[in-house]
């Protein structure tokens, strides 16, 4: 049995409750705060609450509405089997919760992302240290898993966050590294040997070319040594297309061009519906390159490990003393408007923070996903306009992205309550009509993915002639429809955005 | 039978006619986005066939085409000789060119014609190409020098004007003829163009008064250019020289003259015979051309369909309005037109040639070599915010709309004279209401 341990709350503690394992008491004292307990550990068992206006006491359980909100003069005694912190605001207003809501989720999911990417970079050292197929394999596994935890995270960027803000401190403090971290559509010829469309071998790139390095349009790198420096030096040097780092360069490393040119021109071509890149292992063994591609592969997972901790730092629980000295924490405090001293001045009144981040969810669900990934590579229709065009992972980044927006929408991470939403502040009229699209989208996503996995991948879906075709342009016309609902959604907040604020016209990556 | 296919026939023209007449209305197509954006929004209640055609249209004016044959099949043929290979390089977020960059160097926004006695440069052809493909060596590389030149106002202040020399350096393929005239031309700023398109000939015939009939010292010339795609003589609208009678048209000669992309309406690759390397280098791989009719219709639809930014605080500058009038700028500068579909829009042109005198004579004879189309004056004042620097007049010399006003001459002379006879107050009235426009 859980010892019993108690951990009286009159006041409230900044940071939250530290529960003990075991049963505590919880409550408000004598004051008459109201608080609101946003971020409920997991493991709580049981809550008994006390009313000390009835006299009564009742129970529930930890994710039940009446132990979301403590208030005056009511206890609750709640079962932990592990303890930890339970995140408690005083008097929250729903605007408060949900940016409590989606700052838990952007610091958890940034965490797991960050974490995958550590272990990609283990599997990749694994694989340098000795390349045969299993240790190929287990890398490719490894990027794939990578791309499971950052797809959820994509919905905070475009919302003037430490991913990708244009300006102001948050840019300054993190430096935008999404150009970095996950640019595309990128010119593999800069990085590596292609086959061309003639099928030939293409050469002057990064890695064939010992010494200095121009980049069409771009300036002179010394790229003797590859290294974390001399790819962050080389990244979108001489324009946005020349993308050197990031997940999509690993996948180009790892799987190689996915060569299947039938979609467009007449030509021989043709590896198959069910297959990605091909890229021979004895690229790292035996190929007169084969020590450049390794430092290459190094260099730029251990850029992409050093930009996520950025990313994550900045949405750090514990939040530094000084941001201009150490950024770790500020944008998380900023957004929550927990932020002191000479840092006050950064806080973000809750209406800018909820603009922007809807205005965001907008962009980003029919600017972003819809229109650039979406729509570009349907309609052109070309397989270097899909997002993962080497390992024909697109299917999942399509699905993953959408189901970052639907997270934050709905208050959920990996399938479990985060606290309010803004969906749980809709009206019911707007509520159905998201639903609907909802439901119409969950299916699109879900052909798309059965098909991927079993007769083919993205890029043979977007072809004209697939049956798939059609199912893909509804999805995304869906898709725009319901990021044109965050104006609806806003206004159930009093947040004014109107369309255009969900119409990023500039957001194609070039 | 027959009476009934026709009875069909035309109600399917009238429905289709009142579709269009209703589909916009004035809302649809303006924007309240004053920020770097405000020139990249799409009009309003696209359904989501036209915005599919938006978004291609967008995704092939943005992302670089390539050289031939490349792994990316779906943007090769770039070059051989090109000057950029993106659209958006010389109208950067779809506003207006920028001459010379931070260091003084000429950017890419600002490309030379070339011509002799209006025919072609025999080895270079019509225009200077900054790049090659592969083998190919690039033309030149442009080069201007500014002067100073004080202009003094009657009340004592003074405004320095720069006047540009422009040479080309590095000729790769020898000397230019010694007759050669450059010309050089900026990127213009891509609003509204849809709109321009579908104002009635007749609106704009209207203002025309070629042997000046009023005796106002203004005529005003239309030119009629041979349209590619209609195969007739038009009217033409668009570019500096008011040389492109349609959208398409213009989008089709920039792909090829400065991107060297082929299509139906351009289907020749920019080599001169005298050019080997360009004649003999790989071509695209698409279908007959670069650029295919569907994706042109693309590019063409998208910048013809992006909306323009609504007046800012136009009504704090009523006197500049007033002004604006008074010293005669309205009458080449038209404030507004109803287009086709009902529309009024406040473009500030009349889509005319004028002779603006030798200053800005850019000594190119198959047109008067001083005659220039009027530039529409909507959104100039998002110049700065959405290019990043601004530059006035057909190369960019101006680096203020005050300086781009004294630059007028032949025709605008009499007004650029009333200008600066204002009082200072005035003056900075007229150019604010101009930057709210």
């Amino acid at each position: 049995m859980a010892s019993l341990s108690f951990a009286t709350i009159s006041a409230l503690e900044a940071g939250g409750y530290n529960v003990q394992k075991g049963w505590n008491l919880l409550g408000t004292g004598l004051s008459d705060t109201e608080i609101s307990v946003d971020n409920i550990i997991d493991d709580v068992e049981k809550v008994f609450l006390y009313d000390s206006a009835t006299g009564k006491w009742s129970s529930a359980t930890s994710s039940s509405k009446e132990f979301k909100t403590i208030g005056s003069g009511k206890g609750f005694w709640a079962n932990s089997t592990n303890g930890g912190i339970v995140d408690a605001t005083t008097s929250s207003t729903p605007k408060q919760s949900i940016l409590r809501t989606y700052a838990d989720i952007a610091t958890q999911n940034y965490n797991d992302a960050y974490n995958d990417a550590v272990s990609l970079k283990t599997a990749i050292e694994a694989f340098v240290a000795s390349p045969t197929n299993t240790t190929l394999q287990v890398a490719k596994d490894a990027w794939l898993n990578s791309r499971e935890s950052y797809g959820t995270t994509e919905i905070f960027r475009l919302s003037e966050g430490p991913i990708d803000a244009e300006k102001g401190w948050v840019n300054i403090a993190y430096g935008a590294h999404e150009g970095q971290i996950n640019a595309w559509p990128l010119d593999e010829n800069l990085i590596d040997y292609t086959i061309n469309a003639s099928g030939t071998r293409t050469s002057g790139n990064i890695i064939d070319t010992r010494g200095k390095f121009t980049p069409t349009g771009g300036t002179e790198i010394d790229t003797t040594t590859i290294s974390v420096a001399s790819l962050t030096a080389l990244n979108e040097n001489g324009g946005d297309a020349n993308v050197a780092t990031g997940y999509h360069a690993i996948e180009f490393l790892l799987w190689g061009q996915d060569q299947d040119y039938s979609s467009f021109i007449t030509d021989a071509i043709t590896n198959g519906a069910l297959t990605a890149g091909q890229r021979a292992v004895t690229d790292y063994t035996t190929d007169k390159n084969a020590d450049r591609r390794k430092a290459y592969l190094q260099a730029s997972t251990q850029k992409l490990v050093n930009d996520l901790k950025v990313v994550k730092d900045a949405w750090d629980t514990t939040t530094s003393v000084d941001c201009s000295i150490d950024a770790t924490g500020c944008y998380r405090g900023a957004i929550l408007g927990i932020l002191t001293g000479a840092d006050a001045s950064k806080n973000i009144s809750e209406d800018s923070a909820l603009k922007t981040i809807m205005g965001g969810m907008g962009v980003f669900i029919k600017s972003e996903l819809a229109n650039e990934r979406i729509a570009v590579a349907v309609l052109t229709p070309s397989e270097e306009d899909e997002h993962s065009c080497f390992s024909d992972n697109t299917h999942r980044d399509i699905a993953l992205n959408y189901q970052g927006f639907i997270n934050i929408l709905k208050g959920e991470y990996k399938g479990s309550s985060k606290g309010t939403s803004l969906y749980s502040q809709l009206n019911s009229s707007t509520k159905n009509a998201i639903d609907a699209l909802i439901k119409k989208i969950d299916a699109g996503i879900a052909s798309v993915n059965s098909v991927a996995t079993s007769t083919e991948h993205f890029d043979y879906q977007i072809k004209s002639t697939s049956s798939q075709n059609r199912v893909i342009i509804t999805m995304k016309n869906d898709m725009r429809a319901l990021g044109d609902k965050m104006v609806e959604v806003a206004s159930t907040l009093n947040v004014s955005i109107t369309e255009d604020d969900v119409t990023d016209s500039d957001e194609t990556k070039i | 039978m027959r009476k009934v296919l026709i009875l069909f026939l035309s109600l399917i023209t009238v429905l289709s006619y009142s579709l269009a007449s209703t589909r916009l209305n004035s809302s649809d197509i303006s924007t309240n986005d004053n920020s770097k954006k405000a020139f990249s929004h799409a009009l309003k209640n696209l359904n989501n066939d036209e915005l599919d055609k938006f978004i291609l249209g967008k995704s092939f004016f943005r992302i670089p085409w390539v050289e031939a044959p490349a792994a990316t099949t779906a943007r090769d043929g770039l070059g051989p000789l090109f000057s950029s290979n993106t659209c958006i390089n010389c109208h950067p977020k779809n506003g207006a060119g920028v001459a010379v960059n931070k260091k003084g160097e000429l950017t890419r926004s600002l490309v030379l014609r070339l011509s002799i006695h209006g025919e072609n440069e025999p080895t270079y052809g019509t225009q200077l190409s900054l790049n090659g493909t592969f083998d190919v060596p690039y033309e030149g590389k442009p080069q201007v020098s500014y002067k100073e030149i004080l202009n003094t106002y009657p009340d004592g202040s003074i405004c320095s004007l720069r006047k540009p020399t422009y040479t080309i350096i590095d000729l790769q393929y020898g000397a230019l003829h010694k007759n050669t005239v450059i010309a050089p031309r900026i990127g213009l700023a891509l609003i509204g163009l849809g709109l321009i398109e579908r104002i009635p000939e007749s609106a704009i015939l209207a203002n025309s008064d070629e042997g000046d009939q009023n005796k106002d010292g203004i005529s005003g010339r239309a030119n009629y250019v041979y349209s590619l795609e209609k195969k007739k003589n038009m009217l033409g609208r668009f570019t500096w020289k008011a040389s492109a009678p349609t959208v398409k048209q213009q989008v089709a000669a920039a792909f090829n003259n400065d991107m060297g992309l082929t299509s139906h309406l351009f289907p020749n690759e920019n080599c001169t015979d005298k050019q080997k390397e360009c004649l003999n280098a790989p071509k695209g791989r698409g279908d007959k051309f670069d650029v295919s009719k569907a994706r042109l219709d693309a590019v063409t639809y998208y910048v013809s369909s992006l909306k323009i930014p609504t007046q800012r605080n136009a009504k704090k500058y009523v006197n500049g309005a007033k002004i604006f009038k008074q010293i005669s700028c309205s009458k080449c500068h038209v404030p507004s037109f109803i287009t086709a579909d009902n529309l009024t829009i406040h473009p500030f042109s009349d889509f005319l040639l004028h002779d603006m005198g030798k200053g800005l004579s850019d000594g190119k004879l198959k047109l008067n070599a001083n005659e220039w189309r009027t530039p529409p004056l909507w959104g100039i004042g998002l110049y700065k915010k959405v290019s990043g620097e601004a530059n006035y007049l057909h190369d960019g010399r101006a680096r203020s709309i005050e300086e781009a006003i004294l630059w007028h001459g032949g025709e605008a002379k009499k007004s650029k004279e009333k200008f600066m006879n204002l009082k200072k107050e005035d003056r900075q009235e007229l150019i604010s209401f101009m930057r709210s426009i």
